[in-house]
């Protein structure tokens, strides 16, 4: 009977353990964001890491986007010149660009470049005891170290995602226009056409929320990292791995929440 | 006659992690003004000790009071300005890696002020700071070098220039020679007594280097298996009378303490 039950019983274990860290993360987000009311604010910490979420970040999100709009255009013209449907090409750019394709690559490759970062920073801070020596300094590391990187990256984001728009739309035109042979003109006409102010904005709405995701879980698993080089290596894997799934689960919802009507 | 309030009195301090028990109802008063090395082998719970005075652990059970006020019961704005009283140099220096040396230092300066709610005027700050990196044998020309730059040594000496900065009541300094040559660990301990002296400071350092804990310290105390059980003046430390104290005061293999893992307490 007790062998029987034991994948329940670790079901249940691992069920209760994810429950016990999704409501610690909550918390820790919570007490982050009480920061952003209450002096002192650290404008350097948000400004550099503003930086270094946004503009550092900004060649990779460019390169995938060009090249994400480019497939897209070339996928999309083989699957509808059967149905001599080539004209539907830039919607087909414009739509999957701004609603989908900017917000989850860019939000994917910040969270592989900047949650590992933040993660390895802050964790190696806790590690050496930087973290302790803030508290021995009068300042809160809460305040100094999660709170600006939270606002930071949840106001880089969005404008990361508004250059990957026009990038990818971009990309999508190049192909079109060079390899496709369509009119210049008439692609920007179906591309303006296409474009919806919902779109662009819901895809903006949710690039802020991945930031706020991306930046919160770097700095929950950086905090709470343990052990030396291999805690801190652990809490950047846990990190980039966490933030990948969930910033895909949270896609999923917006997705239903703003469009499915 | 009603006998002077320690700086610092704990009460029954305990703390376990898991089921070991790392500090079993601890007693010790630090007067006013004066220095108290605390002896033990690794992972006694001497550095526990000072982190739960520092509030950085929340100990179980007893209590911690500064100038007879109980830090762990206090209200949470009192318990910030207890703990903004006291400066830390620890083990590793624990300086900011991404800020440079005079930054560190800098930042400890604003710390302080930022705490007091004193005016922060940034063109006195770094002239501040290298008085500061002056006082603890360093010049100017550190100034500007990441702490990755610097020996072991030299980071001590600006790990205690950022901790003296707010002027501190209190110091603690955890294991400060760890590391160093003998020569840099005496010189290490001639700076932080100096620079105790010059501020008048109450002082708990830890540390298991004996050479150390009798140039530091004025009184002296020893942890083991979670308790006290030895206090006295630091300059008894090597003719203490206890058994134990004296196997470890002498790094001695056989006695009381048992280095073989799983019977008692390991060196």
């Amino acid at each position: 009977m007790t062998i029987l039950l034991t994948p329940f019983i670790a079901l249940g274990r691992n069920v209760l353990s994810m429950l016990r860290q999704a409501g610690a993360i909550t918390l820790f987000g919570l007490k982050a964001l009480s920061g952003l009311v209450r002096p002192p604010f650290y404008a350097g910490v948000f400004i550099r890491t503003l930086i270094e979420v946004g503009f550092l970040s900004l060649p990779v999100v460019a390169l995938t986007a060009i090249f994400s709009g480019a497939v897209i255009a070339l996928q999309s013209y083989t699957g509808v010149s059967h149905y001599h449907a080539q004209n539907a090409i830039a919607g087909i750019v414009v739509i999957a660009v701004t609603r989908e394709l900017g917000p989850v690559l860019a939000g994917l490759m910040v969270a592989g470049r900047v949650g590992a970062s933040l993660s390895a920073q802050i964790g190696t801070m806790r590690v050496t005891n930087q973290i302790d020596a803030l508290s021995t300094l009068s300042t809160d590391p809460m305040k100094y170290l999660v709170t600006p990187r939270l606002l930071a990256a949840t106001v880089a984001l969005p404008i990361l995602v508004a250059i990957a728009d026009i990038l990818g739309v971009f990309g999508g035109f190049t192909v079109a226009v060079e390899k496709l042979k369509f009119s210049p003109a008439a692609y920007m006409n179906a591309t303006i056409a296409s474009l919806h102010t919902m779109d662009v904005v819901v895809g903006l709405v949710k690039a802020a929320i991945f930031g706020f995701l991306i930046a919160l879980l770097g700095c929950y698993h950086g905090y709470h990292s343990k052990g030396g080089a291999e805690g801190v290596g652990a809490a950047a894997t846990a990190t980039v791995v966490s933030a990948s799934i969930l910033l895909l689960t949270f896609d999923y919802l917006l997705t239903d929440l703003f469009f499915t009507s | 006659m009603t006998a002077s309030l320690p700086r610092i009195r704990i009460r029954g301090l305990k703390k376990t992690f898991g089921s070991k028990v790392v500090l079993d109802g601890i007693d010790l008063d630090v007067e006013t003004g004066t220095s108290t090395v605390i002896i033990g082998g690794s992972g006694t719970g001497k550095s526990v000790l000072l982190r739960c005075i520092l509030g950085l652990i929340e100990p179980d059970e007893g209590t911690i009071e500064i100038d007879g006020e109980d830090v762990l019961r206090a209200p949470a704005h009192r318990q910030r300005h207890l703990r903004e009283r006291i400066g830390m140099l620890f083990q590793n220096a624990a300086l900011f890696d991404s800020m440079s040396v005079l930054d560190n230092i800098i930042f400890g300066l604003h710390a302080k002020l930022r705490a007091k709610a004193q005016p922060i005027v940034h063109s006195e700050m770094k002239q501040e700071a290298i008085n500061l990196l002056s006082q603890v044998g360093l010049d100017a020309s550190v100034s500007e070098l990441s702490p990755s730059e610097l020996s072991g040594g030299m980071q001590k000496r600006v790990g205690l220039a950022r901790a003296i900065a707010g002027q501190p009541d209190i110091l603690f300094f955890d294991e400060p020679t760890t590391g160093l040559d003998p020569i840099m660990g005496a010189v290490i301990d001639g700076l932080i007594v100096d620079c105790v002296n010059r501020l008048g400071s109450t002082a708990i350092a830890i540390t298991h280097d004996m050479a150390s804990a009798q140039r530091i310290g004025y009184h002296a105390a020893m942890l083991y298996q979670g308790k006290l059980i030895w206090q006295g003046n630091a300059s008894d430390l090597m003719k203490s009378g206890n058994p134990i104290v004296d196997q470890f005061t002498h790094g001695r293999r056989e006695g009381p303490i048992r280095t073989e893992p799983n019977k008692t307490q390991t060196l």
